[in-house]
Parts: structure tokens; C-alpha cells; sequence
């Protein structure tokens, strides 16, 4: 019984052990393959059947969707071939609302990985050198990580404008003629990038700060010794060797062009509606999605754009990839 | 040798300076993150009025009576037709609350269970399941929302909790990664020694090396039961009947502020307690296990 329990657990170098008789061993075996195939198949069921029906169903027929369009009479849709791709490139082409809505995106690029992440990876490097109060900033800065993103944008947005502090401040140092914050084409994309910075900061700091602190100290205290400045030792050294955390966050910043939406949903109150675009790929997209006749056109916006970013960003990952490749703290 | 002692002590000096002023940056920005919440916490007791006269003052008396006007008084309508119901700030609390103690569970659950079985045990397409974890964490594709939420209206899954459980009960996700992280630095001696006393490998995993992994498992419930907590995109479009409070906020104050509007602006302060009482679990929860959660970000990392 023990022998045939132990039999049952033969993973890795469990089962290059076993030291019997081979015909003996092969009953066994096979006994003990059974109930380790159940068990995996059992641990594994799940997570594949969900997998199955929420990643391969769902994108496998939004990519047939999109090939179609709604019909209202019978509630159903229709093939069309490319039609909704045609209407796509049209609008590419001609509209300016698309035009602009794929341009936001783009810049949220710029805001992740151009501003926020070199922003947080300096801000990290200098909690990592002890400043006074570092452990409590680490803390402070994670704050809107924790924050449900409703709260957090509400909270950005009315200490704008007239029910604001900052307003209120302003103007009580003389300045007058202080900008509508939220209603003006050219401020607003600009203070819902600043939200961006502002919110995002944090989470990347407490990231980089923590691959820093697994740097060995042998390095450093050989900086020290050898007189290294901060500026370089950021740069030569801290900076490669974290290179695998900074890869990750800036994928997950350029993933950010296809995903971000809910700031400029919330700072916007949807910003379709405004005069001015402040809209991004994925809030178009969750604009309409409960819309029937828009779902086709969706499908082939959204998965057009995944197919032109896609590539992208896994190219620019084995590109950062070549570099430093024998670091990862 | 002096020269160098010299030279060291300069550049300690300049760096000490620069450190102290990195603090007052730091001070800066830290303060920009805490500040907006101390004056709301300062205005919720205002009156509109007083409000509307001065935003930067104390309150004349402090009015708690924002805050049971927050739990109690205001509310959302939720649902349609016939199906249409007022939900209150407390009843979001409890719709959070079950939604995140369910999905956490079942989460960490499965993810613990599919991240043992691929770390320790061999077979065809293990490597494949990995692969696609990583990729579709890397690869997000957009568009499939209306498909999505289309197979949902129609397997009648909108608003329930099985619904909820398929949409976000993943296992293959974010969880799964780092338990598969920690599975990987635990000892595979632990469950040799539990099978040479006759124990197979359900009794293993539940009896050995689940509770082997507990620290993990904890760690990961906290940051998934935040994210659940947070999330608003999951329960704004597939249970909206029934609010959260990361969903429902958004609304109520949009509620309060359309229903208030009057000669002194729309009610800030009741709008503020509403902020308050909605952030005050969370940061309840941060404060529990804030050494947890920085230490699971600190020494995890993220890497890729």
C-alpha cells in the first residue's frame, strides 16, 4: 500500500529513484500514471475550460464578427467579408475622430514609458540611496495602487476647478485668469496625462525600488570605494541590472496604448461626447460595446489595432531582450 | 590616501545634500497623494455653505452627519424595467465584500492548484500552458468586449455570480505566475517524504505542500482581494444589478452632484464623506497588510 502511494507522486527526479524490478516496475507504473493523470487533469480542468471559452471562443468568434454585420430582424449577424474593415480604413483615412482616437493612444506611450517610467525608475534609485523618510514615501507612493481608480480620478479632478483647492490657492496668489481644467481642447489631454504620472508613479517606484534592494552589495560598495557618482551608477550599473523589471513595466507600457481607458472615461465623463478627443482606442471600444450594430465594426477596430501592436510589441521585447542578459535582480 | 579620504568626504557631503533635496521633492509629491484626502476629510464636515464660501477653512462644527448621509441617505438606481432597485452606499459595501471574498478564494484556489501541478509534474503540453500564460499576459487583444459581453446576455450569465466566477476566476493569471515562482524555490523533498508514508498526491498537495506555501498564498490573496476590491470594468458591465463599490461610487457621485445642484454648487461635502467611506476599507486593509504587500512587491519583482 505504501509502496503503491508512494508510486503515486513521481514527478521529476522522484521517479528516477525507484530502484526495482523492471516488469514489477512497469505494473506499477502504470497504476501510478492513473492517479497522477487524474490528479493533473483534475488540478488543471478548470483554469484550460475557462481558458478555452474566455480567451480561444470569445477572440475566435470576435475575429468572425468582425467579418460580419448585425442584422435587427433576426437579431443576428450576417456575413459581409471585409465590409467593417473597409469602413475601418475609411475612417483611418478620413475621420478625424478615429485619427485622433489612435493618436491619443499612441501618446499614452509617451507618457508611460517616456515620462512616468524613467520618472519612477530615478525616483526608485533614490529611495534605494536611504533618503530620510524613505521607507514612509514607499508606503505614500504606493497609496493610489490601492485606491479604486474611481475614487482616485474623482478625488484628481475636484481639486480642479471652481470646487477645488488648487483653484482656490491660485487665486489667492493673485492669479486670475486660471484655465478651465476640464473643458479647455488644449489643458484637459494634458491633465489627464498628469493624472497618468501622478497615479502611475507609485506602483513602478515600489517595483524598481524593490529589484534594486536585490542588487549585491559587492557592487555598490565597490562604486563607493571607486568614487562612482549617483548619476552614473544609475546609469551603468543599477540600471542593467534591474534591466529585466525595466523590460516588463515597459511592456506593460506599451500595452498601455491598447488598454488605458478608464482615466479619460472618468476625468472626461466619457470623452466621446466632448468637443474635444480625448478618447483612446479601448474607451471606444467600451463606449459601444453594448450596442448590437456597432459589435462588428468593434471587433474589426479592435482586433486590426491588436494586429498592428501586437507584433510591435513583441518585437521591441526581444529587441530590450539582447541587452544585459546575464543580469536579472 | 588623504587625497582619497578627502574626495570621499566631498562627495558625501554632495550627495547628502542631494539626497536631502530629493526629500523635499519626495516630500512634495507625497504630499500631492495625501493632501487631497485631509481636505476632503476637512470639507465633509461643511455645510454646502460654508463649503461654497471656503474651501481652504476648518468647519465651523464638524458635520458627521455627511457620513451617515453617505452610508444611509443617497443612493443609486440600479437595474431596469421591472428590475429596478435603489442601492445604497452599505449595500455596494456588502455586494464588494461577498464579490471579493468569493473570487479571491477561488482564485488563489485554482491558481495554486494549476501552479503546482505545471511546476512539479511532467507531462505533453506543460510547457505549451505556460507559454500561453506568458503570452496572454503580454498580448492584450482588444475588440472582443461586445463578442464577450454578447455570449454573456445570451448564456443569461449577466449579473450572476457564476458569471462573475467565469470572467475573473482565471487561474492562469497573474496568481498563477508567482505561485509558480514560489513552488519553484519549495523543495520537492517535502512531498517525497509525505508519499513514502502513503500519502497520494491530492493528500500531498493539500496536507504538505499547501500548507508549505501558505506565506505565498497569503501574499497573493491580498494583492488579488485589492484588485477585485478595485476592479470596476468586470462588475460595470456584467453586474451592474448589483453594484459594487468601485463601480457604484462613480455613479453615486454623479447622482449626488446632479441631485444637489443648487445656488451654492452641488453638495461637495456629502460628496467627499461618500469618497471617504468608500476608501476607508481599503486603506484599513493597506494598513493590516501593508507589510505584506510591500514585501511582496519589494521581493518578487517583476520580470520578463
Amino acid at each position: 500500500m505504501e509502496a503503491n502511494a508512494a508510486e503515486a507522486v513521481q514527478p521529476k527526479e522522484a521517479e528516477e529513484e525507484r530502484q526495482e524490478p523492471v516488469s514489477k516496475k512497469k505494473k506499477k507504473i502504470t497504476k501510478g500514471k492513473v492517479i497522477i493523470a487524474v490528479f493533473i487533469v483534475t488540478m488543471l480542468i478548470y483554469p484550460l475550460a475557462r481558458f478555452g471559452v474566455m480567451w480561444g471562443y470569445v477572440n475566435v468568434r470576435a475575429l468572425y464578427t468582425s467579418f460580419t454585420r448585425y442584422d435587427l430582424l433576426t437579431d443576428s449577424n450576417v456575413f459581409v467579408g471585409f465590409l467593417q474593415y473597409k469602413v475601418l480604413f475609411q475612417r483611418l483615412a478620413t475621420d478625424e475622430y478615429t485619427q485622433h482616437t489612435i493618436i491619443t493612444s499612441v501618446l499614452y506611450f509617451f507618457v508611460t514609458c517616456g515620462i512616468s517610467l524613467p520618472l519612477s525608475i530615478v525616483f526608485a534609485y533614490l529611495l534605494f540611496k536611504n533618503v530620510p523618510g524613505g521607507a514612509i514615501y514607499r508606503v505614500i507612493f504606493y497609496l493610489p495602487s490601492i485606491m479604486p481608480i474611481a475614487v482616485l480620478t474623482m478625488t484628481f479632478k475636484y481639486s480642479f476647478g471652481s470646487s477645488g483647492f488648487v483653484d482656490q490657492i491660485l487665486h489667492s496668489m493673485g492669479i486670475k485668469d486660471l484655465p478651465l481644467w476640464w473643458g479647455d481642447s488644449t489643458i484637459t489631454p494634458i491633465m489627464v496625462f498628469a493624472y497618468c504620472i501622478w497615479a502611475g508613479l507609485g506602483l513602478n517606484v515600489v517595483l524598481f525600488s524593490g529589484a534594486m534592494s536585490r542588487v549585491p552589495k559587492e557592487i555598490l560598495e565597490y562604486n563607493r570605494l571607486e568614487g562612482v557618482g549617483f548619476g552614473r551608477e544609475l546609469v551603468q550599473i543599477m540600471l542593467p541590472c534591474v534591466w529585466p523589471t525595466f523590460v516588463t513595466t515597459f511592456m506593460l507600457g506599451m500595452t498601455s496604448v491598447l488598454t488605458v481607458f478608464l482615466q479619460p472615461f472618468f476625468l472626461m465623463d466619457s470623452s466621446s461626447t466632448t468637443p474635444f478627443n480625448t478618447c483612446t482606442i479601448s474607451l471606444y471600444i467600451f463606449n459601444n460595446y453594448a450596442t448590437p450594430a456597432q459589435g462588428p465594426y468593434l471587433a474589426a477596430f479592435g482586433l486590426f489595432c491588436s494586429a498592428v501592436f501586437v507584433p510591435i510589441v513583441l518585437g521591441s521585447r526581444w529587441f530590450l531582450n539582447r541587452f544585459f542578459k546575464d543580469v536579472g535582480y | 590616501m588623504k587625497k582619497r579620504i578627502t574626495n570621499k568626504e566631498k562627495i558625501t557631503t554632495a550627495q547628502k545634500i542631494t539626497l536631502w533635496a530629493v526629500f523635499a521633492i519626495f516630500f512634495v509629491y507625497a504630499f500631492t497623494l495625501v493632501w487631497p484626502f485631509i481636505w476632503m476629510f476637512l470639507n465633509a464636515g461643511k455645510t454646502q455653505m460654508e463649503f461654497f464660501r471656503d474651501k481652504l477653512s476648518f468647519p465651523a462644527a464638524y458635520k458627521w452627519s455627511n457620513f451617515s448621509d453617505a452610508l444611509f441617505g443617497v443612493y443609486v438606481t440600479a437595474g431596469s424595467g421591472t428590475g429596478a432597485h435603489k442601492v445604497k452606499l452599505l449595500e455596494m459595501f456588502w455586494n464588494s465584500i461577498y464579490l471579493t471574498v468569493i473570487l479571491t478564494v477561488l482564485e488563489v484556489f485554482v491558481s495554486t492548484c494549476a501552479a503546482y501541478v505545471i511546476t512539479y509534474y511532467r507531462f505533453p503540453g506543460r510547457k505549451l500552458i505556460y507559454g500561453i500564460v506568458v503570452f496572454t499576459m503580454v498580448v492584450p487583444l482588444v475588440g472582443t468586449l461586445p463578442v464577450c459581453y454578447d455570449f454573456f446576455a445570451r448564456a443569461h450569465l449577466l449579473n450572476t455570480i457564476p458569471g462573475m466566477i467565469l470572467l475573473c476566476v482565471n487561474g492562469l493569471g497573474f496568481a498563477f505566475l508567482i505561485l509558480y515562482g514560489g513552488f519553484q524555490n519549495l523543495s520537492w523533498s517535502y512531498a517525497e517524504a509525505a508519499s513514502l508514508d502513503g500519502a497520494g498526491p491530492f493528500r500531498t498537495f493539500f496536507s504538505v505542500m499547501l500548507p508549505l506555501m501558505r506565506p505565498a498564498i497569503v501574499s497573493i490573496a491580498v494583492v488579488t482581494a485589492i484588485s477585485f476590491w478595485n476592479d470596476y470594468t468586470t462588475p460595470a458591465v456584467y453586474y451592474a444589478d448589483h453594484p459594487t463599490l468601485a463601480y457604484g461610487i462613480n455613479t453615486l457621485l454623479n447622482e449626488v452632484k446632479r441631485s444637489s445642484s443648487g445656488d451654492f454648487g452641488s453638495n461637495y461635502p456629502l460628496m467627499f464623506a461618500c469618497i471617504l467611506v468608500a476608501v476607508t476599507p481599503i486603506i484599513i486593509f493597506f494598513a493590516c497588510f501593508q507589510k505584506t504587500i510591500m514585501k511582496n512587491m519589494s521581493v518578487g519583482g517583476l520580470k520578463g
